[in-house]
């Protein structure tokens, strides 16, 4: 296990490392000039010199890659040519609600995944199967944001049940001191034990997740759906009926479990994809997240700041990756970690 | 005549396929007594298989329609429901498989599958259960029990699960134990032993056991009494003594005959088994039968009882053949 977990770390940094040169690469590659946007659109020409100079720009590939790896590690993610911020701590500030959204509609793929698919797997090719079969294919095909403005007419336009968009209710804000701690204001308030807080901001949070899990429900029904099948094909499986094990343990325990591995991996997949992937659901709800930055910045070649996303983006690829290997070590016994 | 443990009447198979319906079963009579093994054997794909399946109603609903009786204890197991046959698989009737190596659920360790058995069909508290596993795994002659209950199947070797599987059937102290190969997955060494153990376990429990084999020598090793399966059908009856030493379905003989034997060159039997899907017409076996008359072809052969225990589905065979006087 110790001597798994560093090889996988030694191997983590080996991505990191190409992940890297080739961000870096590709945002010289770019025809945007960097010192250009640093200056302003009104800038002289000598005062774009000046700041080709000022950024080291007109030094040598290496040693510009060399300064910006070792920034890279030393937490100087360089900053934003358009607003002048550092990239790392405009990441920091848009991260916690992007892995709040992420988190609970992770939750809630595998609160309704898991089961439509074990469901269709008993069912299968019957009615229940057709119907999780309906939801799994709307699920993952249905654009996001036409399901969130569908979603933002029902729940607030027709029934007002939930707000519109944002991450607390405006008046809420004004009127309530927000404690700032993990920049999650879910957990900042189970923190502080604000209940108001945590309330309203779950409130604004389930039109997001449920739009942005619908494309993972879907993907994890489908998923359980063939694994469970094929597991419920096995020796093992018949072998257990013929104990008399009843059905709701043979399929929530002995199919379930060795089903879940594949699962895991899909789901990982589309966490890491959606960690910056959601511009257009952070677009309609409001939401001040990562999506939003990526895009804000692809749009404004803001090149430090699309390269720091792309680093972030690949650090949560190698950690859940790292989190799904363990899972699966976890559920097969077979799967030794080396 | 005590009222057998099991008894199998008029029992068919059918399964449904892209070719239509195809009966892999037709089964007259097929009996069990308390206390008794009784072999059945026959070539692979004839069906054996398919008859310990449909005992317990192991056949998907979907796949295959079983007709006919299966009594146990005076009780129609054909048609009852899935709640129903829960409660007697494993408990009243239990089986065990040709390969244990896919039989155990690979992500649980086999204590837990144990225990999970046990508490299925006796409840009880966990620790009641677990020692009731302890005590199991020593009965199968496991060493090391509490050590063992905590591996996974496949840190066990083939005769290691194949006994821990024994455990697992005889857990709950069956009536009926159904066998389907026990030893094809395992070195021959291992299988003396396993079938040893099996057979001291059927006495001290007392149990009736249906051993479903291809292996003549399992059968002469292990049974009182042994059925003879061909095509679907079983051809003949015999005391596991009186096959052996006078067979009387030509099949049976051919069977003996292809066996290896000192000093005897090898008989196989000539053709080939008949695709089930186009049976030929009367006997199954008349094609390969050195003995058929013209009459085979047109006429279905039914079991003939010669009394002791022996019956053969062959009009061309006589009792005096078999050596049983009346």
């Amino acid at each position: 296990m110790r001597t798994f977990l560093l090889r996988r770390l030694l191997l983590a940094v080996v991505v990191l490392f190409g992940v890297s040169v080739f961000t870096f690469l590709a945002a010289r590659v770019v025809p945007a000039d960097a010192a250009a946007k640093w200056v302003g659109p009104k800038a002289t020409a000598a005062q774009i010199a000046r700041a080709r100079i000022y950024l080291g720009l007109n030094d040598p590939l290496p040693v510009q890659y060399l300064r910006y790896l070792s920034g890279l590690v030393r937490g100087d993610w360089g900053e934003s040519v358009v607003t002048h911020q550092p990239v790392l701590g405009d990441i920091k500030a848009y991260l916690p609600p992007s892995l709040e959204l992420l988190v609970l509609s992770s939750l809630l793929a595998m609160a309704v995944g898991i089961p439509l698919g074990i469901l269709s797997a008993r069912y299968q090719d019957r009615i229940p199967d057709q119907l999780s079969r309906l939801v799994a294919i709307t699920g993952v095909s249905v654009p996001s944001f036409w399901l969130a403005l569908l979603l933002q007419l029902l729940f607030f336009q027709k029934l007002k049940l939930l707000p519109v968009g944002g991450r607390l209710d405006s008046v809420f804000r004004l009127a309530h001191s927000v404690p700032v701690m993990t920049g999650s204001y879910v957990l900042d308030g189970l923190l502080a034990g604000d209940w108001a807080l945590v309330g309203s901001a779950l409130k604004h949070l389930i039109l997001p997740a449920v739009t942005l899990a619908a494309y993972p429900i879907g993907l994890v029904t489908r998923m359980v759906r063939s694994s469970m099948t094929e597991v419920l094909g096995e020796d093992h499986i018949r072998a257990a009926r013929a104990m008399g094990i009843p059905n709701r343990t043979i399929l929530g325990r002995y199919a379930l479990k060795p089903a879940m591995g594949p699962t895991a991996t899909v789901l990982a997949l589309s966490m890491a994809y959606s960690l910056s992937g959601t511009f257009l659901i952070e677009a309609v709800f409001a939401w001040p997240g990562l999506g939003r930055y990526a895009a804000g910045a692809l749009i404004a070649a803001d090149y430090p700041a699309i390269m720091g996303v792309t680093v972030l983006v690949a650090i949560a690829y190698v950690v859940l990756n790292l989190i799904v290997d363990l899972v699966h070590a976890w559920l097969d016994p077979r799967i030794s970690l080396r | 005549m005590p009222e057998p443990l099991l008894s199998i009447e008029q029992l068919t198979v059918t399964f449904r396929t892209e070719h239509g319906p195809v009966q892999v079963v037709d089964i007259e009579q097929l009996t069990v007594g308390r206390n008794e093994v009784v072999g059945l054997v026959g070539e692979s794909g004839c069906g054996k298989s398919s008859v310990a399946l449909s005992i317990l109603g192991l056949h998907p609903a979907h796949a295959a329609r079983v007709g006919g009786r299966v009594v146990l204890e005076g009780r129609n197991l054909v048609g009852l429901s899935e709640r129903e046959l829960q409660k007697i698989r494993g408990s009243k009737v239990a089986m065990i498989f040709q390969d244990p190596a896919t039989a155990f659920n690979p992500v649980f360790t086999v204590g837990e599958q144990l225990m999970r058995v046990i508490r299925t069909h006796k409840g009880g508290t966990q620790r009641q259960a677990r020692a009731r596993a302890l005590e199991l795994l020593e009965l199968v002659g496991m060493p090391d029990p509490a050590g063992v209950s905590c591996r996974y199947p496949h840190q066990l070797s083939g005769g290691q699960r194949q006994r821990i599987m024994i455990a697992v059937a005889l857990s709950c102290g069956p009536d009926l134990l159904i066998a389907d190969e026990p030893t094809t997955a395992l070195d021959v060494t291992i299988e003396a032993q396993i079938l040893d153990l099996l057979k001291q376990l059927q006495r001290q429990f007392g149990m009736g056991v249906l051993l479903i084999t291809h292996d003549l020598g399992v059968v002469a090793r292990t049974c009182d009494r042994v059925a003879v399966m061909y095509a679907g059908r079983v051809v003949e009856e015999a005391p596991v003594a009186d096959l052996f030493r006078r067979p009387a379905h030509p099949y049976s003989r051919g069977l003996l005959g292809s066996l290896p034997r000192r000093g005897q060159e090898l008989r196989p039997i000539g053709g080939t088994v008949p695709d089930l899907r186009h049976l030929p017409p009367g006997c199954r076996f008349a094609p390969r039968c050195p003995l058929a008359v013209p009459t085979c072809t047109t006429h279905d052969p039914k079991l003939i009882d010669f009394g002791s225990g022996r019956s053969a589905a062959c009009p061309v065979v006589h009792a005096e053949e078999v050596g049983v006087r009346d």
